[in-house]
């Protein structure tokens, strides 16, 4: 418990990035600061310095560069670009593809093992959880699951893997290393991404066509808690809720809601909602700064990442990226 | 006549013990089954190879049972999750009287209560007049008409494509939307073609659009009839026009007329720009894997809009009994239509039925032949209710009333 508790310390924003795994004792030097953002429309990723937040760099990517991970070492970021069917990987320091791993078509999300051995790819068009061996290259097994595999998380201690199927609105528990599914929870409509709160004990999933987070007790894998979003003066329909992301001692939590374009910030304790903030069309991904003091807020329609002050819960700038930003990853 | 009605039994079931096996799922007990039905006609018209001259083939269009088989596969992990074990029969008649008798049967042997209908407008108004009463629903898959929705609705009939005004509603949107709002409207000589001109002048009525002619075309060479045979002539007028939109289902006169018109306009309807529930080139929403899963199931073939709703009414249907909590028809059938239904059709927006007439509400598609411009509602279109209400038939001009 110490362990993990300094860990989530070190660097919160993890929690949402790559599901407490990953959080090496490098974690103490500091990164560059730098804000990558990948863009599903112009195969590239958006480098923000953060001071001057405008783009300081275009890094070119595959097709259709998504979800974006550092490598344990920290030394290089992996993104799926799904039209292609690879991981490319982006070494830190020149800031270009330095190598890749194939995958199955079209991956969207993936996440580590907790050894960081071992990458878990969904890959949406043929329904599979890929487990890949990062050194070697190579499928070690795939893991059938619903159509349209999408978020992917791992429990920290490396033995619980979650995927959410888009098709059949459920969230799959799955055993790594027995390599199939323990069991199915439904959820609701077209779920998307997950967070696990930092005392691991409850794994928080978006839904997006339904408007809702599912919150899933993880001893009983029971849903515990549904929140539902209504910004003022919009109709539930336009509440798409799909990117979550948990601060380090899990008492707040801000949502993307899709093209309600607001990002709401709940109260994981009480799940009430404590405020909506206005950002660009259609709000996707989001990431969080190591002082979480500043929250990243990819817009899918309107190519621009608004940049949101966490204190005041005010939007302060929207930065023009690349075409469909996607992803966000923060090197700090 | 059980003999007449040729039955295709499409048992799924080895395709789920395997994803069954394949999950080790904690379900010990015996699932429950759930039967579906799927009607269509032996010589649907609609489904006839048209050729136009030297065996160029005019938009022809296909059986959407592929839509339903992969439906079928797509639910059939929640449906295992849910206890419920999916399988779908293909009941194949040459009249309605054959139909109505497959129905009853499938109803009384193998306890099915809900049947996807792929059936000409006729056709499905003497099943549906034949089957009141009965604890049966029927999910309208490839029929457009709007007569199903207004004189000819039932209560025990669900319309998942959309309807023929709502698809005129979206490109009249897009005509207001731009204020391209003079209109030259040419139209055919068959049945199909004047139901679209109708729905289509209804459509510019509400959108406020002005068609400043109205002319009638015909396919011929004839000298004499070149007033209504010549794009040219067609389109010379000396009031001035924003489009030509053209009311041609079968799309052989269609196909001639862009780039051909007296005016430099551009062209909507049967040809150029026109309105559909599904794309096989919709890049948004999850639309390119629901495509390609099918495209692939499919030997090439693109999803179409029939497709599309076969695979909707499918998924609509395990949606009722996962959610609705109930086996029972009364219970299913009622948390189908009602406005707990979040039916995710890849456009968008979740979508459930309009208690008036029974019809999915649903955005539609502007699309050329590669590509989709734009989807309606168009922004800016707003509703008091639903926005999606601006498409179709509202419950104002409600002429449908269920027993």
């Amino acid at each position: 418990m110490t362990t993990l508790s300094l860990k989530i310390n070190a660097r919160p924003w993890v929690l949402y990035v790559l599901g407490a795994v990953l959080c090496l004792p490098s974690a103490a030097e500091a990164g560059s600061g730098l804000v990558f953002v990948s863009n599903e429309k112009s195969h590239t990723i958006s480098v923000i310095d953060p001071n001057k937040r405008e783009v300081v760099r275009e890094i070119k990517t595959s097709h259709r560069p998504r979800t974006m991970r550092f490598n344990p070492a920290r030394d290089q970021i992996l993104v799926a670009c799904g039209d292609d069917d690879v991981i490319d990987i982006i070494d830190l320091k020149s800031l270009k593809v330095v190598d890749q791993i194939p995958t199955g078509p079209s991956p969207e999300a993936f996440a580590f093992s907790a050894d960081g051995k071992t990458i878990f790819v969904s890959n949406e068009e043929d329904s599979m959880l890929e487990v890949i061996d990062v050194a070697e290259k190579i499928v070690t097994h795939d893991i059938p699951t619903g159509a349209e595999p999408e978020g992917v998380i791992v429990s920290a201690d490396g033995k619980t893997v979650y995927v959410t199927s888009e098709v059949a609105d459920m969230v799959h528990v799955i055993d790594p290393a027995g390599g199939f599914v323990t069991k199915n929870i439904i959820v609701g409509t077209r779920p998307r991404r997950f967070a696990l709160t930092p005392d691991g004990k409850e794994l928080w999933v978006t839904a997006e066509l339904s408007g809702e987070v599912y919150v899933i007790d993880r001893d009983t894998h029971k849903v515990k808690d549904v929140i539902t979003f209504l910004p003022p003066g919009l109709r539930p329909e336009k509440v798409t809720p799909v990117g979550l992301v948990i601060s380090k001692f899990g008492e707040t939590a801000f949502v993307t809601l899709g093209r309600a374009n607001h990002v709401a910030v709940v109260d994981v304790a009480s799940r009430k909602i404590e405020d909506y903030v206005l950002v660009g069309r259609r709000a996707w991904g989001l990431g969080m700064s190591a002082d979480e003091k500043t929250l990243y807020v990819t817009n899918g329609l309107s190519d621009d990442v608004t940049v949101i002050d966490t204190e005041s819960r005010k939007p302060l700038i929207s930065i023009p990226v690349g075409r469909v930003p996607y992803a966000v990853l923060i090197d700090d | 006549m059980t003999r007449a009605a040729k039955i295709l039994v499409v048992v799924m079931m080895s395709l789920f013990a395997a994803m069954m096996a394949n999950l080790a799922t904690v379900a010990a007990e015996e699932p429950s089954e759930l039967a579906l039905g799927y009607l269509e006609l032996a010589d649907d018209p609609r489904y006839a190879l048209r050729r136009a001259y030297a065996r160029i083939g005019l938009p022809t269009y296909t059986r959407p049972f592929p839509g339903a088989e992969l439906g079928v596969s797509d639910a059939a992990m929640i449906a295992t999750a849910a206890e419920t074990r999916l399988t779908l029969q293909r009941l194949t008649g040459s009249n309605a009287v054959e139909l109505v008798a497959a129905i009853k049967q499938a109803r009384e042997e193998n306890a099915i209560h809900y049947f996807l209908m792929d059936l000409p407008a006729t056709i499905v108004r003497d099943v549906v007049a034949a089957t009141g009463g009965l604890d049966v629903m029927f999910l309208n898959i490839s029929e457009g008409a709007n007569i199903l929705r207004e004189a000819d609705c039932a209560a025990h009939m669900v319309h998942i494509y959309p309807s023929l005004r709502m698809q005129t509603d979206a490109l009249a949107q897009n005509l207001r939307g731009r204020a391209w709002d003079k209109i030259l409207l040419l139209t055919g000589p068959n049945g199909a073609d004047a139901a679209y001109a109708d729905s289509l002048r209804a459509s510019f009525k509400r959108y406020a659009l002005k068609i400043v002619e109205d002319r009638a075309f015909e396919l011929s060479n004839d000298p004499r009839q070149r007033n209504r045979n010549n794009v040219a002539l067609l389109t010379a007028t000396n009031r001035e026009y924003d489009v030509v939109v053209l009311a041609d289902h079968d799309g052989e006169f269609a196909r001639y007329v862009p780039f051909a018109t007296n005016r430099p306009r551009p062209v909507m309807g049967g040809a150029g720009l026109h309105a559909t529930p599904w794309h096989w080139a919709f890049e948004r929403f999850g639309a390119p894997q629901l495509n390609s899963r099918f495209l692939r199931a499919n030997n090439g073939r693109h999803m179409a809009g029939p497709d599309w709703a076969a695979w909707v009414a499918i998924k609509a249907i395990v949606h009722a009994r996962v959610r609705g909590g109930s086996s029972a028809f009364e219970v299913m059938s009622k948390y189908l239509r009602g406005k707990s239904m979040r039916i995710d059709g890849f456009k968008g927006v979740a979508l459930n039925f309009r208690p008036w007439n029974n019809q999915l509400r649903q955005p539609i598609l502007l699309a050329t032949h590669d590509a989709v411009l734009m989807t309606a509602p168009v922004e800016g279109f707003l509703h008091q209710v639903n926005d999606l209400d601006t498409l179709g038939i509202d419950e104002k001009e409600n002429k449908c009333t269920f027993p």
